[in-house]
């Protein structure tokens, strides 16, 4: 599988990455109700990417937590990039766009909250999938979720191991021919 | 074949009589308690009825139920004794797991203290020899600058750490494991560069040593994600309210009617009967001494 046209969308909001061409890993999963939790995660997501105020408690402590263990990693990197590409695979051809919390050299990074322990949330939530689709996106050689626990309020760190199989399948079936 | 009886046979088939000559004489002693029309008298041949069953009962009790009971109760002892033992090894073991994980948390902040410190060594180093060449472009004087230049040594603070359980064989193998920086290398570079600068005639230049820096908080991230996780075996816990004095009893009482919003999920009764009936005979009483009613509550009346 190879990956052309690839692009960095620097400085658009959400509402506009989300007007751009491709097909894009939550689009793929299919329209859904956001849940309280994913709004949590979204006012999380805000604050510490975004420097907007937390507005309540919880976002307010998450960000603490994030801020003073991976202060340098949020302070060095650029935040919330979007990405466009054509992946290729077999004669077909997919656009793909996606939108990363975290870009640092060659390394990107997704930010979760979560209520369980990362390790069974990858597979469960199809991280591995959605970070492998940032990596080819970006061009990234390595991928890392942070994950903060709102249970034991601690933060855990995966590296992601890429799952390419997946996005060889999504072209066979989603994507053009050549 | 012989058909004679053992001693426990006989007297097996003597119980079966015993049996049935107790019944028959409790069904008279009942029919004679029906001829029975004044209260005390009744109760004094129920009592006797009572009495006369129990005689027999209690033998039954004695000689078969409590031996044949005697097996369980002593597997029962022996699991009691098992739980608290399988409860003591899994506490020894969280123990012993919750110490493995310290330690291998405490490994990875000497790791990342390590690449801190190097990382700090590297940006400082790269930052003085940049400030060599930028002060000898100024003066034109490429001789100083190369001879300068080679006296730069590079320096940090000592690494950001404190342990208590990493030994210092360990502080080795882990300082061993990490990168450190090729010094040689910049300084091949910067000199090169410098060579470059001093031919083109620039004043001065600026170096930005963030990539060193966000290669350290890269190498960070590794660390954390590559930093064993034990699961730990579980040791479930849970309270237990101690009630041995009236005002203990009081608090629950008063606890109790504060959860009032959480009982659904709190409590699961056959009955509401079963949970308070001593909580509602105080009640009771209250009303019969007060006339006091309360919201909610029912009360029947009862003859006696």
């Amino acid at each position: 599988m190879i990956t052309i046209k690839n692009q960095i969308v620097h400085n658009i909001a959400f509402d506009e990455y989300l007007k751009l061409p491709g097909q894009s890993y939550s689009g793929l999963k299919g329209s859904f109700n956001p849940t309280p939790a994913m709004a949590l995660g979204t006012k999380v997501h805000n604050h510490v990417l975004d420097g907007e105020k937390a507005t309540d408690e919880a976002v307010y402590e998450i960000g603490k937590v994030l801020m003073a263990e991976f202060g340098s990693i949020l302070q060095l990197s650029k935040k919330e990039i979007s990405y466009t590409c054509d992946m290729h695979y077999d004669d077909m051809m997919l656009p793909y766009k996606g939108r990363v919390d975290i870009k640092i050299l060659d390394t990107i990074v997704d930010l979760k909250i979560l209520s369980q322990p990362i390790k069974g949330s990858i597979k469960m939530f199809g991280y591995d999938k959605q970070i492998t689709g940032y990596m080819l996106g970006s061009g990234a050689t390595q991928g890392f979720i942070i994950a903060y626990n709102k249970v034991s309020k601690k933060c855990e760190v995966e590296k992601i191991t890429p799952d390419y199989n997946f996005w060889e399948n999504i072209i066979r079936k989603h994507g053009k021919t050549n | 074949m012989s058909t004679q009886l053992t001693v426990v046979q006989q007297g097996w088939l003597a119980l079966a009589d015993t049996k049935q000559k107790v019944a028959d004489r409790l069904h008279k002693m009942e029919l004679s308690l029906q001829l029975k029309t004044d209260l005390k008298e009744y109760k004094k041949g129920l009592d006797e009825l009572v009495e006369f069953r129990i005689k027999f009962t209690n033998q039954i009790t004695n000689a078969l139920i409590k031996p044949m009971m005697d097996y369980e109760n002593r597997a029962k002892e022996h699991y009691v004794k098992m739980q608290a033992n399988d409860l003591e090894e899994r506490k020894i073991r969280k123990q012993q797991e919750q110490e493995a994980q310290a330690l291998e948390e405490e490994k990875a902040l000497y790791r990342i203290a390590l690449v801190k410190y190097y990382s700090q060594k590297e940006q400082r180093y790269v930052q003085a020899c940049y400030n060599v060449v930028n002060h000898f472009l100024a003066k034109g004087d490429k001789e100083g600058c190369f001879k300068e230049l080679a006296e730069v040594k590079p320096t940090a603070e000592k690494p950001d750490f404190t342990g208590t359980l990493i030994t210092d064989e360990m502080k080795r193998e882990i300082a061993s494991l990490v990168v450190k920086p090729d010094f040689n290398m910049h300084y091949a570079n910067i000199k090169a560069d410098a060579e470059k600068y001093f031919e083109m005639g620039i004043g001065s230049v600026e170096k930005d040593t963030t990539e060193i820096e966000a290669k350290a908080a890269i190498e960070t991230l590794s660390i954390k994600a590559e930093t064993p996780k034990i699961i730990s075996t579980k040791v479930k816990t849970f309270s237990k309210v101690e009630v041995s004095t009236q005002e203990e009893a009081k608090a629950v009482i008063v606890a109790f009617l504060q959860c009032y919003n959480y009982w659904d999920k709190l409590i699961k009764v056959r009955s509401w009967d079963s949970l308070c009936d001593k909580m509602a005979a105080a009640v009771a009483k209250h009303h019969d001494e007060t006339g006091e009613i309360f919201e909610g509550l029912t009360f029947k009346t009862v003859e006696k």
